[in-house]
């Protein structure tokens, strides 16, 4: 419990004492200078059977009815040590003499109750908690198998990976950040899969968080990923529990923070961004199609734009001869250089793409509906782009969108323009370098102590049927061998009984 | 690091890498695409150079369909020393720069052909972004005919000439050689260089195809007709997709269709003996080819022995057309076969000796045809 300590350097400074005092009225005014006499704070005087007592606790957080129903009405109403051993048994009871331990759970939602001339207080949690419930996440759909999806609640979130995952070596560890907001953050792993040196590096990176407050897991990220200026995430984020189940027993790490939705998934690797969980559900045949038109999307949005602008500005005789005089129309009157002309049409699709995603739904399809078709038509009727560049920004946005995590195809989207500026200063010599320029970075780069391009530097061919491909579940008998998990082996001889003829 | 201190650096490489980079830009928007190249003799040894570009259609871009259904093309002949010369006064009389990397058609009038077409393609085997890919066609007249002609079949120039030679090259009438195959032929030693001959009908003002140009060295010095040309081809072992004949094999019937009959050659093998025993050189060529009766009204050929007696007058036929193929290109002195290179491979003892351009119009080339007729079409 050290970290409540460390959590409220503030109130210690000035009351130094640290067990409770003697008396009730002492302990109450001790509370309320340190709750700053906050009007929320309630102190009921009650008597406990014989004894006075008085339960303080903090209206906004406790649940009212609760309060009422277990708390007040049986301990009042009939023989105190009968109803107070009732209460013992009780699993949110805890006894405690600790000033500090007293703040921070009446700071989480429970009641605290005071005895005369008892050296402990009892603490008793009934907070209140106004979950939704767990519906599909927004940002990840699929279409066949589990749709459910995590709340905002830490506890739910880590009941429903443990719904999932049945197994005592399913290890979760909560860690307090925050040095204001003391939220609970919480690391699971699988103790007898993932590699303890992995586990220990996250752990320690994140006790050396100092913040005053984890508002999203976005922070967590900022603070705990290997190379903080690189366009590429580094952590792989989740709002799905069956996910998060596939990555834990692979080996990797979830950190889930309370009061957020979202899991981080760590180490990530540049492949898992273009995983999704339908690929799973699908056919073999279906499932590696679509993961194949996912990593073709990659290199369009990142090539497409950018081939063009070379293509009509230094290496003209390369467009078949079918086509020459088709482009050689559409773009004769534009009156800006190719690259002006793809930036502005790019900064248009994010423009309706940012102004649709904050307004309410109907208004954000009126906004496509006007962005998308009046835009593009008079656009290109104004002269002012070509209709061919048109076709090729919009083509770029869609397959941008076609990548399963949102991080990863605005990365890509945003690394689109300095190729497309390579393309328009050197032609494909342009392009080749600011290829250059990524794959270096990406090379380089490292999620955890993991390789971000495993398996194919450092290649590892055998590994390759899950990233490139889907091969079928019982293909594939192996654990990443970057990862180093501790169980290198997958148990999967789904079709054990076709293997005897 | 000091991050600081590398900035203006960052900042100094960025610029010189866009400042200097543009140098190099060629805009499509900036340049007018040349899709069809015309070489003509002029006056005083000069050389005129015609150009089809397609027309700047947008120019009221309002409605953009009606723009593209409107598309044609612009012609523009110039007098020049040489090819670059008379380039670089096109680009005095034009707004926009001109880029002929995407020719589809190099057309040579026949003055100029038989003065020699590998001078005039030198540019082209030396610039970076020449039409390598481009056919080389000879026009039985002036080039900057053939570029002005207005017909209805297509509506850029070149389209007509690319998809009429695309066409015939596939109907086995001609072959197309590109500026960058006619090269090495033209430099050989050994064989000589065919190329498609168009003309045009007088009466209809449409293109046709006429048959192949030959050629001595790089100098144009006669011409096949369609059905030389086809037999040379068959010869040569260029079986085109769908080479089809049409021979006169009962001179004796009424009803003239029932006269003819109309093939379709599906395979062809060679054998070229060359005998060098004596001390002048023949060649003997035996060719073996399977065809399909295409038709051939006087007979459903359902008897083996008509078919027989078919396939004997089809083999006479053949032969004969190819005797008269070869005499031509032997006058013409024109070793289309490529039999001098047959003779430098496999007996160079011998080439060393003779003098082939001498020895090849005067020595003896049997052709013996056999036909294997495979099918004969669905009717029994």
């Amino acid at each position: 419990m050290s970290f409540f300590k460390k959590g409220s350097n503030n109130e210690k400074n000035s009351i130094s004492r640290e067990t409770i005092f003697p008396t009730i009225e002492e302990n109450i005014e001790y509370i309320q200078a340190v709750f700053c006499q906050t009007d929320d704070l309630a102190i009921t005087e009650t008597k406990w059977g014989d004894e006075k007592g008085v339960v303080i606790y903090l209206e906004t957080m406790v649940d009212t009815a609760q309060f009422q129903r277990i708390f007040l009405s049986p301990v009042t109403d009939t023989k105190f040590s009968e109803q107070f051993n009732y209460l013992l048994a009780s699993p949110e009871l805890m006894k405690t003499n600790q000033l500090q331990d007293i703040v921070s759970e009446i700071l989480i939602g429970s009641c605290v109750i005071f005895l005369q001339n008892k050296p402990v207080c009892y603490v008793y949690n009934i907070v209140q908690v106004n979950p939704r419930s767990p519906e599909e996440p927004d940002s990840e759909k699929s279409v066949r198998g589990a749709h459910k999806g995590f709340i905002e609640s830490l506890e739910v979130n880590l009941n429903l990976i443990r719904e999932r995952i049945k197994s005592p070596q399913l290890k979760m560890e909560y860690i307090t950040l925050g040095t204001e907001t003391n939220a609970v953050v919480a690391i699971a792993y699988m103790k007898d899969i993932a590699n303890p040196t992995t586990v220990e590096n996250v752990r320690t990176r994140l006790k050396m968080i100092k913040s005053d407050m984890i508002f999203s897991p976005g922070y967590i990220e900022e603070s705990i990923e290997d190379t903080p200026f690189s366009p590429f995430p580094q952590v792989l984020y989740t709002e799905r529990p069956d996910r998060v189940e596939a990555n834990l027993v692979e080996g990797r790490i979830v950190i889930m923070s309370e009061s957020s939705s979202d899991a981080i998934i760590a180490p990530a690797s540049f492949f898992s961004f273009f995983q999704s969980t339908d690929d799973y559900n699908l056919r073999f045949w279906s499932g590696s199609f679509f993961r194949l038109l996912r990593l073709f999307c990659f290199w369009g949005t990142l090539t497409l734009p950018a081939l063009y602008i070379a293509v009509i500005s230094f290496h003209l005789e390369i467009i078949p001869y079918d086509l020459i005089g088709l482009v050689k129309t559409s773009i004769e009157q534009v009156p800006f250089s190719p690259f002006v002309e793809a930036v502005i049409m790019i900064t248009t699709i994010e423009l309706i793409r940012e102004a649709g995603i904050r307004l309410p739904s109907p208004i954000g399809q009126t906004i496509g509906i006007v962005g998308g078709l009046i835009i593009g038509d008079s656009v290109v009727n104004a002269g002012l782009v070509s209709n061919v560049m048109v076709i090729i920004v919009a083509l770029t946005a869609i397959m941008s969108f076609c990548i399963p995590t949102y991080e990863m195809g605005n990365t890509i989207r945003l690394l689109g323009l300095p190729v497309m500026l390579g393309a328009a200063s050197l032609g494909f010599v342009g392009i080749v370098f600011a290829f250059m320029f990524i794959f270096i970075h990406l090379c380089s780069l490292e999620s955890f102590g993991v390789p971000y391009l495993s398996p194919i530097v450092p290649t590892n061919l055998r590994e390759w049927q899950d990233v490139i491909i889907r091969a079928p579940n019982w293909k594939r008998g192996y654990r990443q061998r970057e990862l180093h998990t501790l169980k290198p082996i997958r148990a999967s001889r789904g079709r054990a009984w076709d293997q005897h003829d | 690091m000091n991050y600081q201190k590398l900035l203006p650096l960052f900042f100094v490489m960025t610029c010189l890498v866009i400042l200097t980079a543009c140098w190099d830009q060629r805009l499509l928007r900036d340049q007018s695409l040349i899709l069809a190249i015309g070489y003509d003799k002029a006056e005083n040894n000069a050389l005129k150079k015609t150009v089809t570009f397609p027309k700047n259609t947008n120019a009221g871009s309002q409605n953009d369909e009606q723009n593209l259904s409107e598309q044609g093309s612009n012609t523009l002949s110039v007098i020049g020393n040489t090819v670059k010369n008379a380039e670089n006064k096109m680009d005095e009389s034009i707004t926009e720069k001109f880029d002929r990397s995407k020719a589809r058609v190099i057309i040579f009038g026949t003055d100029l052909a038989e003065e020699g077409i590998f001078s005039t393609l030198d540019s082209v085997y030396r610039d970076l972004r020449g039409p390598l890919h481009a056919n080389v066609v000879i026009f039985n007249g002036e080039a900057e005919d053939a570029l002005n002609i207005k017909s209805d079949q297509a509506a850029i120039t070149s389209d007509l000439y690319g998809d009429l030679l695309e066409s015939a090259d596939k109907a086995g009438i001609t072959k197309n050689k590109s500026v960058q195959h006619a090269c090495p032929i033209i430099l050989g030693e050994g064989k000589d260089l065919v190329l498609p001959y168009l003309s045009i009908d007088e009466p209809k003002d449409e293109v046709v195809v006429e048959g192949v140009a030959l050629f001595h060295k790089d100098k144009m010095v006669g011409s096949l007709n369609i059905y030389q040309s086809t037999m040379f081809l068959l010869l040569s072992k260029q079986l085109a997709k769908y080479t089809s004949l049409n021979f006169e094999v009962n001179d004796k019937e009424k009803d003239p269709i029932k006269r003819f009959v109309d093939f379709k050659v599906q395979k062809n093998k060679r054998h070229i003996e060359l005998n060098t025993d004596d001390e002048d050189i023949h060649a003997k060529i035996k060719m073996e080819i399977d065809i399909e009766i295409d038709e051939y009204a006087a007979n459903h050929l359902s008897d083996e022995k008509k078919m027989n007696k078919l396939r004997r007058k089809i083999e006479h036929k053949l032969n004969e057309l190819a005797e008269e193929t070869i005499t031509v290109t032997q006058e013409a002195n024109s070793d289309v076969l490529g039999l001098g290179e047959m003779l430098k491979a496999y007996h160079y003892n011998v080439w060393e000796k003779i003098n082939w351009e001498e020895v090849y119009p005067e020595m003896n080339i049997d052709v013996d045809f056999s036909v294997n007729i495979i099918r004969h079409g669905l009717l029994n």
